[in-house]
């Protein structure tokens, strides 16, 4: 099943790239190179649920937007004080407590605060993350947990509390 | 119908362009290294949305214009462009940012006391 899918994504991937569909030797090689990729893959050990969430890709997508929406509201008001005067901002660390465990999900999560403007991730300890944050709303916002909630219900794995899944998984 | 949506993909690549410069803007006038990080994002993020999105926009007009096939594959590599810069950005930042917090640089945090400790 990853199988078929991964070599699904790089075929499709290496046609779009091309864009010729009709030279028989560049389709061919492009077929030749996905299986050696996924072969690779295999050896890599990295079809597991870590590095190909299938699971959670249809999740994903109704994540997607909400994200977005999150990251132009957020760029906007960076923007407004980017122009402003010195006491628009009121920069500070933060520790945010976060309870999810899943590599997956903690890297997704650490992934949208940095992607949303006025909070950077600096550093991801085992029960909370080290944010710095360019204002109070910034602070409130990545304190309210709303983003936490969404990641944990995208990535269904996270809610069970697995023996030893902080740990980083080294390939 | 067509001068309108070529409005508004000019419309979408100028308001991206506006993005990425006062993201520019705020990189320069910010206090500290860590402040800085943030409208970098806005650049970043926002900005390059806008920018792919008008530039998709204008291909899908270009293409009617002239009543040709609407060019899939320039429109799937924007956007698989769009989606690299969403996964590299936050990566390339938490790096950055991790790499000052380990060495030590103190956050800015307008107390008059603690003036010029970031430096």
């Amino acid at each position: 099943m990853r199988t078929i899918l991964l070599f699904l994504v790089l075929l499709g991937f290496w046609l779009l790239l091309s864009g010729q569909f009709d030279k028989a030797f560049l389709v061919g090689s492009g077929i030749v190179s996905c299986l050696l990729a996924v072969y690779c893959c295999h050896r890599l050990k990295l079809m597991n649920e870590i590095y190909q969430p299938v699971e959670s890709l249809p999740r994903f997508l109704f994540y997607l937007p909400w994200l977005i929406w999150q990251i132009i509201l957020a760029s906007l008001d960076v923007t407004l004080r980017s122009w402003g005067t010195a006491s628009a901002i009121q920069p500070r660390f933060v520790k945010v407590p976060v309870k999810i465990r899943h590599p997956l999900a903690q890297t997704l999560l650490a992934n949208s605060i940095t992607l949303t403007p006025g909070t950077v991730t600096v550093d991801v300890e085992e029960d909370h993350y080290l944010v710095h944050a360019l204002t109070d709303d910034a602070e409130k916002g990545v304190l309210d947990g709303s983003m936490e909630k969404r990641v944990a219900v995208m990535v269904p794995a996270s809610k069970e509390a697995g023996p030893d899944q902080s740990s980083e998984v080294t390939p | 119908m067509m001068e309108i949506l070529e409005y508004v993909a000019n419309g979408l690549m100028l308001l991206g362009g506006f993005f990425a410069f006062s993201g520019s803007l705020g990189i320069l006038r910010m206090p500290d290294f860590y402040s800085r990080l943030h409208p970098a994002g806005t650049a970043d993020t926002l900005g390059q949305l806008l920018v792919f999105s008008g530039l998709a926009l204008k291909i899908i007009v270009i293409s009617l214009a002239d009543e040709a096939a609407i060019d899939g594959l320039s429109i799937g590599k924007l956007i698989a462009i769009s989606l690299l810069l969403f996964v590299t950005t936050p990566a390339s930042t938490h790096a950055i940012s991790r790499a000052a917090h380990l060495r030590g640089v103190e956050p800015w945090t307008g107390d008059p006391e603690r003036e010029g400790t970031d430096e």
